[in-house]
């Protein structure tokens, strides 16, 4: 038998959890949203050691900054294959993105659904290149509401991530996402 | 129950589509060494050309000595080959040459003792060949103590001498680096563009048809005029070609030749065709129809001889 007193503490205590959780999870949703729809930068950070490595930072954006980084292994992935990058300095070169077809909004969506999971298979081919809390550059941004009367803050957080770009694309080819050089012949 | 056997209908159409079309012809691919890399590096060969001397790149002494070439060629064989491509090797090609020229020279005939015929056009076109040439030049830059690779492959294509695959870029400066190891890097670094470049040339194939080119000759001995005949000619590559995709570039009496023909990869029955199959139909045409008996001699994937007069 749970006393009054501590009903009222418990009971507030699991809402409050509750409403952060669910928060976390819409932080989440809209950084993957932001993903979909190709709200982030990516620019080449100079040769890997590795063939078949691109070493890439990506700029992903959140209110909160603890997801903006967690979400730039997504981006990171989503940028090789669909964004690819111009190369300068640090002796880089450009990269043509790895999507060489058209892709209809239904298979970009289904693409999308399963493989950026949280778990999902674009885990296999990305890698954090230094420790992303640590490392990582944060930029406070200040942006206007869509009403343009109210202001919110936003931060921009650029991570170094590493993408196993060549086994990346034998994937995409293998499941038939990509063509290969030699499909058709 | 009808919409069922409808759609089960569209669905057994669908796969037997499918199924009866296979894979198109798949063009060779070979690394050779460009004729400026051969002769800034010294493999070359001279010879007298009824008084004019002439020079010709030495592929064999090249693949024999320079060890950069190798790598080279090496890396590009091996990055192709993770992409489903595998080259022609250029020095293997050559040894399987001369090991058949040997074989050919003493093979000889159980019954009767008769060698092995090989007419003068035969010698011709056994040579180190492919579809699609990989031509590769490579320059070393240096300033003061800096060194860097200029670094060019060109994909042309043997048939229509277009070039429809290219990488181009220098590399970083390095004062400390190994040659062989810029040299690498280079390849690799280019790969990317190159196999793009491949890439838009096999999608736009696949889209409007192999672009081939027919040659027509006449035998000396035959009384026709090519002039004339060639407007037939000019209807049934209309009619047979990928949107009546063709360019007559000339047209004389006795020789005609006609370019950028786009030619469909697969015949009505799903075939694969190369361009001798595709221009069987306009031999059997000139033949039968037009009463000119004709030689149909052919040179891989995309370039057929027509010779008007006889076999």
């Amino acid at each position: 038998m749970i006393s009054v007193p501590l009903k009222k503490v418990i009971v507030p205590c699991l809402a409050l959890l509750v409403c952060s959780m669910v928060s976390a999870q819409r932080r989440q949703k809209l950084a993957d949203q932001d993903t979909y729809e190709w709200v982030y930068d990516i620019e080449c950070y100079g040769g890997t050691a590795k063939n078949g490595y691109k070493l890439v930072k990506v700029w992903s954006y959140s209110k909160e900054k603890s997801v903006a980084s967690l979400q730039a292994k997504k981006n990171a992935v989503h940028g090789i294959i669909f964004k690819g990058y111009a190369g300068e300095g640090r002796g880089c070169r450009a990269s043509r993105p790895l999507m060489n077809r058209e892709m209809t909004e239904k298979e970009y969506k289904d693409f999308f659904k399963d493989f950026f999971l949280d778990d999902g298979e674009f885990n296999r081919f990305v890698t954090f290149a230094t420790d992303h809390k640590g490392a990582a550059d944060v930029q406070k941004l200040v942006r206007n509401k869509k009403d343009k009367k109210d202001k919110f803050y936003q931060y921009k957080v650029g991570v170094l991530v590493s993408v196993a770009s060549d086994d990346l694309r034998k994937f995409l080819e293998k499941n038939d996402i990509i063509n290969s050089l030699a499909k058709g012949f | 129950m009808k919409k069922r056997i409808f759609e089960l209908g569209i669905l057994l159409f669908c796969l037997v589509t499918t199924l009866s079309f296979g894979q198109a012809k798949k063009p060779t691919l070979m690394v050779v060494p460009s004729d400026a890399w051969c002769n800034k590096n010294g493999y070359m060969l001279t010879y007298d050309n009824q008084g004019i001397e002439t020079k010709v790149p030495d592929y064999k002494r090249a693949v024999q000595e320079n060890t950069d070439l190798l790598l080279v060629i090496s890396t590009l064989n091996g990055l192709m080959a993770e992409r489903e491509f595998p080259l022609k090797n250029l020095e293997t090609v050559l040894k399987g040459l001369a090991n058949d020229r040997g074989l050919n020279a003493v093979r000889t005939s159980r019954d009767t003792g008769a060698s092995i015929s090989e007419s003068p056009i035969d010698q011709i076109i056994k040579t180190a060949r492919a579809d699609i040439i990989l031509q590769l030049t490579w320059t070393i830059n240096e300033m003061g103590p800096k060194k860097s690779v200029t670094y060019n492959l060109q994909g042309l294509d043997s048939y229509t001498y277009k070039q429809v695959a290219t990488a181009t870029g220098t590399g970083a400066q390095s004062f400390s680096t190994e040659l062989p190891v810029l040299l690498e890097e280079a390849v690799r670094d280019n790969m990317e563009d190159f196999t793009y470049t491949l890439q838009e040339h096999f999608d736009d194939m696949f889209e409007n048809g192999r672009e081939v080119s027919l040659q027509i000759l006449t035998w000396d001995d035959w009384d026709g005029d090519l002039d004339d005949l060639s407007f037939e000619i000019e209807d049934w590559l209309d009619a047979n070609t990928v949107e009546g995709r063709f360019s007559t570039t000339d047209v004389t009496e006795s020789y005609a030749l006609f370019e950028q023909v786009r030619m469909p990869l697969f015949n009505e029955r799903g075939r694969a065709l190369a361009a001798r199959n595709f221009f069987r139909g306009l031999s059997k045409m000139l033949a039968d129809d037009y009463q000119t008996p004709n030689k149909l001699a052919t040179e891989g994937l995309g370039k057929v001889t027509l010779i008007l007069g006889g076999k």
